[in-house]
């Protein structure tokens, strides 16, 4: 076994994983902080805007029972949307029997 | 009389080794996986039967021009799109037309998660070496570990193809990281429970905050500034998957958005499942450097899954007892969007019937995305 290639492996591993990190950590870092920037914005304005409508904004959370209520009745919504109508068919019988050839009897019968 | 032998000669049946045989019954297995059991049908359909397609046996260099691996066939233009990197990228963005980042913003520290499961990456590539692969060959196994297949056709098309004295490898390495990929629901849960505690298992998370659109338009831009100013190498990947994200959040090219993540992702995953199963040629696939990539496959695939258990074992030493993270979502880091944050969730409920991880584990699972395409980008980087 070469000792050099076992090295180099080592090292491009060492660092490599370390360069993955330190990626995701650094955006990590970034979203952070974004979102702590933005929370503040948004509570200068509510501050501004008024005492209530910043209580709203602060209550807005959804739990994860809720959102998987939701999750599933849009499943069984789209479950039930379909593009292939059923073939059965259903005769609906006619009950309007009026012909030119009877229409005398016809208005007898039915009257307005 | 005489041209009847000659066509004889030409049929399969005179063709036939039996190399061609397995290799016909693997796309086989791969169809039915694929039809009876749902095992990833979008991507094993196609690579099955382009197993069966490219493993009809005839005989080559006779002019006929049928193979894969034969200069002015149809198949050889398609699977020019592998060879040279093309169809990888497109397929990112189409994924990234199609991902919803808002639980990885909303939860940001999952994205560690992520990067602790590339382990699978960097200990497979060390194997390989170990087990007498070249450099190059070892960075191209070892992304198996990344459980993407489009990073691991991409790398392997840049590492191994068969040029500079190295062995094409691209067709095991893409069978191998997608047949993981589906059998994700049975690699993942016993690691998973042999590295958690019942206790650790019904971890309830505190419920993702809503994600304003702001940040959701901040992140695809942000996230190709960062990782492509220190990882320029894997620009193909995620500045193909960024643009795609932007293009959804932005809401304004809504049809742009609509093509890549349907109309176009369906045809490049069709022209890249067919040509990567028609690669499998029985006398180039069926190989020891096959085998020993499919054991290192595997062993990619769990490593990966304990380094993202692991790691939320231990940022748990950290964090307050309201900001604990369940363990369990610490799998879904392996990437193989969305299955393994599915087993996090299947796994989650079994002792907590009412506790959902899935929207959790959606943040280290498109975590694990980014991060094997930048591991992707540093192993192209050191050894190209």
């Amino acid at each position: 076994m070469d000792i050099d290639l076992i090295l180099k492996a080592i090292n491009i591993t060492v660092i490599g994983y370390i360069i993955v990190f330190v990626v995701l950590f650094l955006l990590y870092l970034s979203f952070y902080y974004l979102a702590k920037l933005l929370e503040s914005q948004a509570k200068e304005r509510c501050r501004r805007a008024g005492k209530n409508k910043c209580a709203e904004h602060d209550k807005f959370s959804v739990d994860s029972d809720t959102t998987a209520a939701i999750a599933m009745a849009l499943y069984l919504h789209f479950g039930e949307t379909h593009d292939i109508d059923s073939t059965k068919l259903t005769m609906k019988r006619e009950s309007k029997r009026y012909t030119p050839w009877n229409s005398k009897i016809y208005n007898v019968i039915h009257r307005l | 009389m005489e041209g009847l032998y000659r066509f004889l000669e030409y049929t399969g049946f005179a063709n036939f080794t039996f190399g061609h045989g397995i290799m016909i019954i693997v796309g086989l297995v791969f169809i039915f996986l694929a039809i009876k059991k749902d095992y990833e049908p979008l991507l094993l359909v196609p690579i099955g039967f382009g197993i069966i397609l490219g493993n009809i046996p005839f005989i080559q260099n006779a002019g006929l021009n049928l193979g894969v691996y034969e200069n002015g066939s149809v198949l050889r233009y398609l699977y020019f799109g592998v060879l040279s990197g093309v169809y990888p990228p497109l397929i990112f963005l189409g994924i990234g037309a199609m991902t919803d980042f808002s639980t990885l913003i909303s939860n940001p520290k999952l994205m560690l998660l992520g990067a602790a499961a590339q382990l699978g990456i960097f200990a497979t590539f060390l194997g390989s070496i170990f087990l007498g692969f070249n450099l190059n060959e070892a960075g191209a196994i070892g992304i198996i570990g990344g459980a993407d297949g489009p990073t691991a056709i991409f790398l392997a098309s840049k590492l191994a193809n068969g040029s500079n004295g190295n062995l094409n490898l691209i067709g095991p390495i893409a069978i191998a990281a997608y047949s993981y990929m589906a059998l994700v629901p049975v690699i993942q849960p016993p690691i998973m429970r042999l590295l958690t505690t019942k206790k650790e298992r019904v971890i309830r998370m505190k419920p993702p905050r809503s994600v304003s659109k702001v940040e959701k338009i901040i992140f695809p831009v942000a996230g190709l500034l960062l990782t492509g100013f220190i990882s320029p190498a894997s620009l193909p990947l995620l500045g193909m998957l960024f643009f795609g994200n932007l293009l959804k959040e932005s809401m304004v090219t809504e049809r742009l958005a609509e093509t890549a993540r349907k109309p176009m992702i369906d045809i490049v995953t069709i022209l890249l499942g067919l040509t990567v199963g028609a690669s499998t040629q029985a006398d180039i696939f069926l190989t020891k450097q096959s085998v020993l990539i499919f054991i290192l496959g595997a062993l990619s695939f769990m490593v990966a899954t304990a380094g993202g258990i692991l790691f939320a074992k231990f940022m748990n030493l950290f964090l307050s007892n309201e900001n604990k993270i369940n363990p369990l979502i610490g799998s879904a880091g392996v990437s193989a969007v969305p299955d393994s944050a599915r087993v996090s969730q299947l796994e989650g409920l079994k002792y907590d019937k009412n506790n959902h991880l899935l929207m959790h584990a959606m943040a280290p699972n498109v975590a694990g995305v980014i991060g094997s395409a930048i591991a992707a980008g540093i192993l192209m980087s050191f050894l190209l």
